[in-house]
């Protein structure tokens, strides 16, 4: 597909400094659907909810939308799907200072 | 009611499938989620998951399919899927499965009396549907190597077989075995 290998640099090099800000750390680039690029980062030194969740940074390659999953695994399993970007930091930010998961 | 119809509609083909509605999760009150998880006990699909999600807002249906992480099995999980999509991805491995167990019956023997032997099963390889398949057999202490495919779309088995850097692509079954014959055999 065209664009397809300048498309991760591009956001990679948007979405990383601000997630490692949030203890979010590159895992991997995954094509689930030729339509569809994911980023996934995983959360290696954050506060005590988010360590070990998985932030999925994914466009649609068709409409240039690019939209945030948050996951997050550990005794509260708990996932947050179809967030804007501002909404993904706008949740990390509460989780971080709340220490709460919201509903 | 939208849930209920989605559910009636979605339901009984993917209860074919081992698939039964486990739950329904709504996402950013715009998106929301029938949960659906495999009760099968064997094969590929056993623990794995299918989403069927809607987009309220246009009104668009896609699936997902993730497989279980835990099962060691190195398939690609499906995400963004028409739900036209998800069956046929459903369907090829289901006949995937099928065929590479009866090829599986009646040719891995043969392949281990020649020394080629493997611990894994097969793997889907990496493109965006199902249509290939592979397995990796080594003979040991001898630098050869035999990877059996499986074309879904064609229905058909083929090797490629690496043997002393020298590379030997798209053999038949039967041209496998009398190579291996011919070499091995001598």
């Amino acid at each position: 597909m065209i664009g397809e290998h300048m498309e991760p640099k591009k956001l990679k090099l948007k979405y990383d400094v601000k997630l490692m800000k949030h203890g979010y750390y590159f895992l991997n680039v995954v094509n689930y659907n030729p339509k569809y690029l994911y980023l996934e980062y995983k959360n290696m030194k954050g506060s005590e909810k988010l360590l070990n969740s998985i932030v999925k940074i994914w466009r649609d390659l068709q409409t240039k939308n690019t939209n945030a999953e948050l996951i997050i695994n550990g005794y509260e399993n708990r996932d947050y799907k179809h967030l804007s970007i501002k909404e993904l930091f706008i949740l990390l930010d509460e989780i971080e200072k709340t220490n709460k998961l919201p509903i | 009611m939208e849930i209920e119809k989605i559910r009636n509609k979605f339901d009984p083909s993917l209860r074919l499938y081992g698939f039964a509605f486990a739950s329904v999760e709504i996402y950013n009150s715009r998106y929301f989620y029938l949960q659906y998880k495999n009760n099968r006990d064997y094969g590929r699909f056993q623990n794995s998951i299918v989403n069927i999600w809607k987009d309220q807002q246009t009104g668009r249906i896609q699936g997902d399919l993730i497989f279980d992480e835990n099962a060691h099995v190195e398939t690609h999980h499906f995400k963004h899927l028409s739900t036209k999509e998800l069956f046929e991805i459903l369907k090829d491995i289901e006949k995937m499965e099928i065929e590479t167990e009866k090829w599986t019956r009646e040719n891995e023997a043969l392949l281990n009396k020649f020394g080629f032997r493997s611990n894994k099963d097969f793997v889907q390889y990496y493109v965006y549907d199902a249509r290939y398949f592979y397995k990796d057999f080594k003979k040991e202490n001898k630098n050869a190597v035999i990877r059996i495919w499986y074309d879904n779309k064609l229905g058909k088995f083929s090797a490629d077989l690496s043997l002393n850097d020298k590379k030997y692509e798209n053999l038949s079954m039967n041209k496998l075995f009398s190579f291996l014959n011919e070499v091995f055999n001598k």
